[in-house]
Formats: C-alpha cells, sequence, structure tokens
C-alpha cells in the first residue's frame, strides 16, 4: 500500500516537473556596433552622425546622435530585425595624405540584431560630394 | 453532425433505460436532490478525474432539455466580449449506473445564437486566446454553433478505480457582414485517472490531454470600405508588421493537467485537491507560408483543502487556491525570401498573472426537504505587463458571496427547487500605465474603457426556480426552469441574464 502510494506521488512530482518546462525569453536587449567605412582607400578621422534604426516588427524607432572614430554603439537595443539609415559629416584623409570633409549616407535596409551579446553591422558610407 | 448528436441521445435513452433504477417518486425526488445539490461543488475539481465519477452519485439521471439563454449588457464590460447574446440549445445530460462498481456517463448538445457587438475581436474563444487575438475596431454581432460531446467510463475493482473520460468541441462563429469574419474550432480533450483506497479515503491521480485548432479568417467584400485587422499582442500593443491585410490564421496549440486528490468514502473527513497543468496555442499567418507569430502559454496550479462532514446536519467548509500565469512570445520575423519569413528570436513581451483565493463555508441537510447555504469570501487579482514600450494594468477585487438553495417534495408528483445568491465584489487596488504620446487615441479609448469597468465595484443578485412533475409510476418525470441574474457595476452599467429551460428526466 505504501509503495502504491509512493509510486503514484511520484508520478504526479515527475508530471507536474514536465510541465513547467517552457522558459520564458527575457534577454531583451543587446548592443549594436556600426561599423562605418569609406568607399574609398583613406583612414578616418572623424565622423557626426546622426542614426535612425526602425525596428521592422513593431516600427518602434531609435535615434542617437554624436561623434565616433569609425564605429557608432547603441547599446540596450532591443533585439530584432531593423534598417538603419546613417548621414552625418566625415573627416578623412585620402591614400595621398589629403585631407577631406564630405557629407555621408549609410543605410541598410535590413540587418538581423538578435544576438545577446554585441552586434557588428559593417556598412559603407556614400560621400555625398 | 446533427445524426452523431440523435445518436448520442439514443445511446444515452438506451443506457437509461437498462439502468437498474427503482421508478418510485421518492427515488426520483432523491436522485434530483443528490444531483442538484449545491453540496456537489465541493467535489466538482476531484470529478474532473473520471476514476472518481463511479463514487459520484449512487442515482442514475438521465435529462434532454430544450435551453433558452439571453444575456445583455447597457455597455460592454469587456469590448471583445461584446454587449451579451442569445443562444438556443438542445442538451442531454446523462449519468448510469450500470452495476455497483461501474458507472457511465455522457453529454451532447448542440448550441446556436449571436453575440452581440463584438470590438476588437475576430476570432472564437476570446477568454481562451486573448490577447493574441485579431481584431479591428468595426466588429459587429457574430453567430455561432457548437455541437459537443462528452462521454465517460469509471469503474473500481477491489481497492483500485480506474476510468476514462472525451470531451469533444466543433464550434464555428462567423459574420454575415464586413468585417466577414469565420473561426472554425476543434477541441479535444481525453482524460484518464486512477484512485486506490486507503483506509476511509481514496487517493487518486489524473492526467488530461488536449488538443485545439481554431482555422480563422476575416473578409472584406466591400474593398473600399475595408479597415485594418490588427494582430493584437496585449495592452493595445500589436505586431505591425504583419498588422493590416494578414487576416488568415491558424491557432493551434493544447497541453496536459495533472491532478492529485484526496477524497473520504462516506462524506466524513478530509478533501483535498492538487493540479497544475500547462496549455500553448501558436498564432500561425497561412498567407506567409506558416509563419508563427505568436504563441501564448497559460500555466496554472490549484489547491483546494477541506473538510465535510455528513449527518444529520451536513457541513463542509474548504480553502481554494488558484494560480495562473499566462504569458505570449513575440516570434522575431527576419527579411522574407519569396515570402518565407524565417523566425530570428524569441520574446517574450507579454505577462499576466491571475490569482484567485477564497473561503467557503457550507451547511446543510439532503431528505425529503433539502436546504443548503453557502458562504464564501475570498480575494482575486489580475496583472499585465506589456514589456516594451512599457504597459501595465491591475485590478483586484475582495469578494463575498451567499448562496441559498431549497429542494422540496410537496406531493409525490412535484418536486421544487429555488436558489437564490448574492455578491458583491470590491475594487482594492487598481493600476494602468500606458505609453499615451505614441498610442493611437482608439487603441487608448479601447483599453480605458475596459480597464475603467474591471476596476469597478460589482453587485450581483441571481435567483433560480425549477419544477419537475414525476409523471404517476413511469420512470418519466418533466421539468421547467428559469434562472435570472443582474450584476451592476459602480460605473452604473448593468448586465440581465435570462435562462429557460424545458426538458424530460429519466
Amino acid at each position: 500500500m505504501r509503495t502504491t502510494l509512493l509510486y503514484m506521488i511520484m508520478c504526479a512530482l515527475l508530471s507536474l516537473s514536465v510541465t513547467s518546462c517552457h522558459k520564458d525569453y527575457n534577454d531583451y536587449t543587446t548592443t549594436a556596433h556600426i561599423a562605418l567605412t569609406l568607399p574609398i582607400d583613406g583612414k578616418i578621422e572623424t565622423i557626426q552622425y546622426s542614426v535612425k534604426m526602425v525596428d521592422l516588427n513593431s516600427r518602434n524607432t531609435v535615434t542617437q546622435a554624436g561623434e565616433t572614430r569609425g564605429t557608432i554603439d547603441i547599446e540596450n537595443l532591443f533585439r530584432g530585425a531593423y534598417s538603419i539609415h546613417v548621414e552625418g559629416v566625415v573627416r578623412y584623409v585620402d591614400s595621398d595624405s589629403i585631407a577631406h570633409t564630405s557629407q555621408f549616407r549609410a543605410l541598410s535596409d535590413y540587418v538581423s540584431l538578435v544576438g545577446l551579446d554585441d552586434n557588428v553591422v559593417s556598412l559603407e558610407m556614400i560621400l555625398m560630394d | 453532425m446533427r445524426n452523431r448528436i440523435l445518436l448520442l441521445l439514443l445511446l444515452a435513452w438506451h443506457l437509461s433505460a437498462t439502468a437498474q433504477v427503482t421508478d418510485s417518486t421518492s427515488t426520483k425526488h432523491e436522485a434530483l436532490v443528490e444531483h442538484l445539490s449545491l453540496f456537489n461543488e465541493l467535489s466538482v475539481i476531484s470529478r474532473t478525474n473520471p476514476a472518481m465519477m463511479e463514487t459520484a452519485y449512487q442515482y442514475s439521471l438521465t435529462n434532454f432539455h430544450l435551453t433558452a439563454d439571453w444575456q445583455k449588457m447597457s455597455e460592454p464590460f469587456v469590448l471583445q466580449k461584446g454587449t451579451g447574446h442569445f443562444t438556443a440549445a438542445m442538451k442531454a445530460d446523462s449519468y448510469v449506473r450500470l452495476s455497483e462498481n461501474t458507472a457511465v456517463w455522457g453529454k451532447a448538445s448542440y448550441t446556436t445564437g449571436k453575440k452581440y457587438d463584438i470590438k476588437w475581436n475576430s476570432v472564437a474563444d476570446y477568454d481562451l486566446l486573448e490577447p493574441d487575438v485579431l481584431g479591428d475596431t468595426v466588429g459587429g454581432s457574430t453567430r455561432m454553433e457548437c455541437y459537443a460531446f462528452e462521454g465517460g467510463y469509471g469503474t473500481h475493482i477491489n481497492s483500485w478505480h480506474v476510468g476514462g473520460e472525451m470531451l469533444f468541441r466543433a464550434e464555428q462563429e462567423y459574420r454575415k457582414v464586413d468585417p466577414r469574419t469565420r473561426s472554425i474550432v476543434s477541441d479535444l480533450t481525453l482524460r484518464a485517472g486512477v484512485g486506490y483506497d486507503i483506509s476511509h479515503y481514496t487517493l487518486d491521480f489524473g492526467m488530461q490531454g488536449n488538443i485545439y485548432r481554431q482555422t480563422n479568417s476575416v473578409d472584406f467584400y466591400k474593398p473600399l470600405g475595408s479597415v485594418p485587422e490588427y494582430q493584437l499582442m496585449g495592452l493595445g500593443e500589436v505586431y505591425t508588421r504583419f498588422s493590416g491585410d494578414i487576416n488568415d490564421l491558424i491557432f493551434k496549440g493544447g497541453g496536459i493537467k495533472l491532478q492529485l486528490g484526496l477524497a473520504p468514502h462516506y462524506g466524513n473527513g478530509v478533501i483535498a485537491n492538487a493540479w497544475a497543468s500547462q496549455h500553448s496555442w501558436q498564432r500561425v499567418a497561412r498567407l506567409l507560408n506558416s509563419l508563427p507569430l505568436t504563441t501564448l502559454y497559460n500555466k496554472e496550479v490549484g489547491l483546494r483543502l477541506g473538510w465535510e462532514r455528513k449527518g444529520d446536519i451536513d457541513y463542509a467548509m474548504w480553502g481554494d487556491y488558484q494560480f495562473n500565469r499566462r504569458s505570449s512570445d513575440q516570434h522575431i520575423a527576419g527579411t522574407s525570401s519569396s515570402q518565407i519569413y524565417p523566425v530570428i528570436a524569441h520574446l517574450t513581451m507579454y505577462k499576466n498573472y491571475i490569482i484567485n483565493t477564497s473561503v467557503t463555508a457550507m451547511v446543510g441537510n439532503q431528505g425529503t426537504t433539502s436546504w443548503v447555504v453557502k458562504v464564501r469570501g475570498g480575494y482575486s487579482g489580475n496583472r499585465q505587463h506589456f514589456v516594451h514600450p512599457r504597459r501595465t494594468m491591475k485590478y483586484g477585487h475582495a469578494f463575498g458571496e451567499v448562496m441559498g438553495q431549497l429542494m422540496l417534495h410537496p406531493s409525490k408528483s412535484w418536486t421544487l427547487t429555488t436558489q437564490v445568491d448574492g455578491s458583491y465584489h470590491g475594487c482594492t487596488n487598481n493600476y494602468l500605465l500606458l505609453p499615451l504620446a505614441t498610442m493611437e487615441p482608439h487603441f487608448t479609448r479601447m483599453l480605458e474603457h475596459n480597464f475603467n469597468v474591471l476596476k469597478s465595484n460589482f453587485t450581483h443578485a441571481g435567483a433560480r426556480l425549477r419544477a419537475d412533475y414525476h409523471i404517476g409510476n413511469t420512470r418519466y418525470s418533466i421539468f421547467g426552469e428559469v434562472q435570472y441574474g443582474i450584476t451592476i457595476s459602480s460605473t452604473h452599467e448593468h448586465q440581465n441574464n435570462l435562462l429557460f429551460s424545458l426538458g424530460v428526466n429519466i
């Protein structure tokens, strides 16, 4: 009788553990590193930029502005699929060591930013003049 | 389908006709008292284990009846559920004791009717699937048809009780004007259980499996008059990318439930039940090559602990605790290739915690004149969150409820049942946080409407009158029943319920 009782309770406990197997996905945010590259040989000295990222699924928008030497870091970004639009001014020196200042744009219709830690995206700048 | 119902009705009739039942009118009265008594509420959880159904009733009782059910609200309490309904149903309900150790039971019903003024919901089974539903701002009344069957078998051999049960529901809900929603549901539940006698108690263990499927579509015959269908995800948030014209969905899911119970043999002693379940329903976009959009999970645990004593006066007292945790995972879609979207991540965006706890006391007597008085008090709370943009809604109610039942046997031919109840739900806490600056106004209005009603205080009163006429020395009796209930909220909205039934007992 006692064995039967123990067997039934063990079955119940085992089954209960099976029912609670689903875990939540609570890793909501990540960090995106947008590496801007020149379309020509040269070295970036500084970039003043504004970036707009649109979550393709929710249409939520993230914007940021600042200055960098080549990589834009965006922290606490919701993991997801994004379009990216960067514009601003870049100062660089070309292979002949001549300095230039130029307006630029860089964009992508789709990037996947779902990595749990760092996500690196490389975008080539389109120089406007 | 209707032929199947007729077949089941005939089967129930045949089983009841072959059952070993004494035909005296006092036995008919005792069978009614046993089957209709409020004391059955104490065992309602145990009886979801089919192994425990064999000992549920001493007397067989089968009835066939027609029912008309009308509900009307001054304003919808929840916009997604509409302002009420009118349904007509044909039902059969049977419990037949085949021998001292064996019983079979079954139900069959066909229900048809209309639900009025639904908004923000284009699917059937809203209570099951919310908040992951399709919805629009226009809505309207819907028509529904439902076929439901249930059948079970329970027996006991020496100290062991075993039983099995199957429940099936097929339902369709549709609208004949734009937006022309059509939902077709099939819902199958299988139960199996065992019990073992220990001293003067039965320890029971039951398992339940469920398979659910709903196909859903919304059409517009006037293209210029169409409105967007929103893929709602909770607290007014939508899956924007696939809202608009992705109106062809499947909800597929199911789950399991496990329960453990302890029940005294002769109604004297401790009664205990514990159960846990997990169910999930995935929303799939058929037009996008079966892209899963969201998966809703419902985990539930519950506990009932009580004590009962049967004698000249019957007593029972028990406490209930039930906790539900509902959560919804959004499946993040990547970029498409020929309308095939990969799922690149999952995020649990919606979380809902529901708690219901109460203490119930009951006193009564079962005899020629039976009476029961039930008193219950408790707390119910509901807390919902959407992670980003952050939204929160919560409300809680303390409640008290009183119910009384009187069953009379004034002459050989009559059994009269009267029942009255009253309750009050008082709001103890409420809170609403919305990202108002980024929300479209019609979403805000929808949420504020629901919140204002849900957080209000509710007063309810109801009454039920049933008369059973036993026809001479035959095994038949006919009955008529009327029920009325009114619920009034502190926002001055009210809901009326009226139900008529007419049927025959065997």
